[in-house]
């Protein structure tokens, strides 16, 4: 082979190289960071075994199921969802809404009450849709804070760890997101829950 | 460029050339067979209608027998079923959990479903209880079968129901293919 083809040649690959190394993630990163799927309203998305379409959103200024009643800010997400491979760790039960810096998780209070309230007391299904809702209890004044306008709501099936931080939760999981503006979204006075109830594919 | 020179750059890497012709092949071997058992499950399957022996204790007789949907308060259209597998407890320490069922066709698993209007019958149990219980039992599970198995009830036939077992220190997935559909009582 010739110097200068060698030469070229070695030079290419140094190139190509510096491509595939800037396209890969670190090793650590790349096991622990969530991977992430947008979504919108209506749209039914599916990711890594979790199929959820976010039907409606709206803010309540107290919200009912049955005899149970709780006053507060909360926001309400009807969605559709199943899963498509197993049942193992079918559960809505790492669902978050980021707003600016903070992180709240999904509300536990309907369903102490009644675990029907809402759709993550149930395990989800593969191949038959629950349908129901998740809530937020938020800030009076989270309509005012920073962020408010483009807050994420971040969906994935799995159990979250109390004494893990979102992102710890997140590690490794297949994570559907929506943004969803604060600002525009209806408000009611009262909300009664639907409960968790068989949805239509 | 020159023939020689060719001929010379082949013969110069020689060593690295032939280091590649073994390396490639082994290391595809070497992923195909580098022994992950440890972090796997083993899986003991058997052919339909035949008997699981595992430590003295016999898993047979898989049946599927569809319910209702209405009795069981699920959702109209669906296919649950109760899966039962017979089982006749030897004297060894066998722990079992509750039957799931897979389909052999793309391997999606339903779980037992809890919250379905259905409670084990007399000779029914949801895990093997201890070695004490001498008696055969069925340990069973029901299932939310989604709307294409009612449909075609054909694919029925299709599913396998899996039995996680601890024997000693050893666990062990039973797979047991369904012998009996059983239709709605």
């Amino acid at each position: 082979m010739k110097p200068a083809v060698a030469w070229i040649c070695g030079v290419a690959m140094i190139v190509a190289a510096g491509f595939v190394a800037a396209a890969t993630p670190d090793g650590e990163q790349r096991i622990t960071d969530a991977f992430h799927t947008p979504t919108t309203v209506g749209r039914l998305t599916e990711s890594d075994g979790l199929a959820v379409r976010v039907n409606d959103l709206q803010l309540a200024d107290g919200l009912s199921y049955g005899g149970w009643r709780a006053e507060g800010t909360w926001l309400v997400v009807a969605l559709d969802a199943w899963v498509t491979r197993t049942e193992t760790g079918g559960v809505l039960g790492r669902a978050y809404l980021t707003v600016g810096e903070r992180t709240y998780l999904a509300s536990e209070r309907p369903r102490s009450y009644d675990q029907a309230a809402t759709i993550d007391g149930f395990g989800l299904h593969v191949g038959t849709p629950r349908s129901g809702e998740l809530v937020f209890e938020l800030p009076a004044e989270v309509t005012a804070a920073p962020g408010a306008d483009h807050a994420v709501l971040q969906l994935s099936s799995g159990t979250a760890l109390p004494g893990l931080s979102p992102t710890e939760n997140q590690q490794g999981a297949a994570v559907i997101e929506l943004t969803v503006d604060l600002t525009t979204l209806p408000r009611v006075d009262d909300h009664a829950l639907t409960g968790a109830t068989w949805g239509t594919p | 460029m020159t023939t020689a020179t060719t001929t010379g750059w082949w013969r110069r890497n020689a060593l690295a050339l032939g280091a590649l012709v073994l390396l490639v092949p082994a290391s595809y071997v070497a992923f195909d067979t580098i022994e992950f058992a440890p972090l796997r499950t083993p899986v003991f399957a058997v052919a339909a209608d035949e008997t699981a022996t595992v430590n003295g204790w016999q898993f047979e007789d898989v049946r599927l027998r569809r319910v209702d949907p209405a009795s069981v308060g699920a959702p109209s259209g669906s296919a649950p079923a109760v899966v039962s597998v017979r089982v006749q407890p030897g004297t060894a320490a066998v722990l079992c959990f509750q039957p799931t069922v897979l389909d052999a066709n793309d391997g999606r698993e339903w779980r037992n479903a809890g919250e379905l209007a259905w409670t084990p019958g007399d000779h029914q149990q949801t895990y093997c209880p201890s070695s004490e219980v001498a008696t055969d039992y069925d340990l069973a599970a029901i299932v939310l079968l989604p709307a294409e198995f009612a449909d075609d009830a054909g694919r029925l036939d299709d599913l396998v129901v899996s039995v996680s077992l601890q024997s000693g220190d050893a666990p062990l997935d039973l797979r047991l293919p369904v012998g009996r559909v059983i239709a709605n009582d």
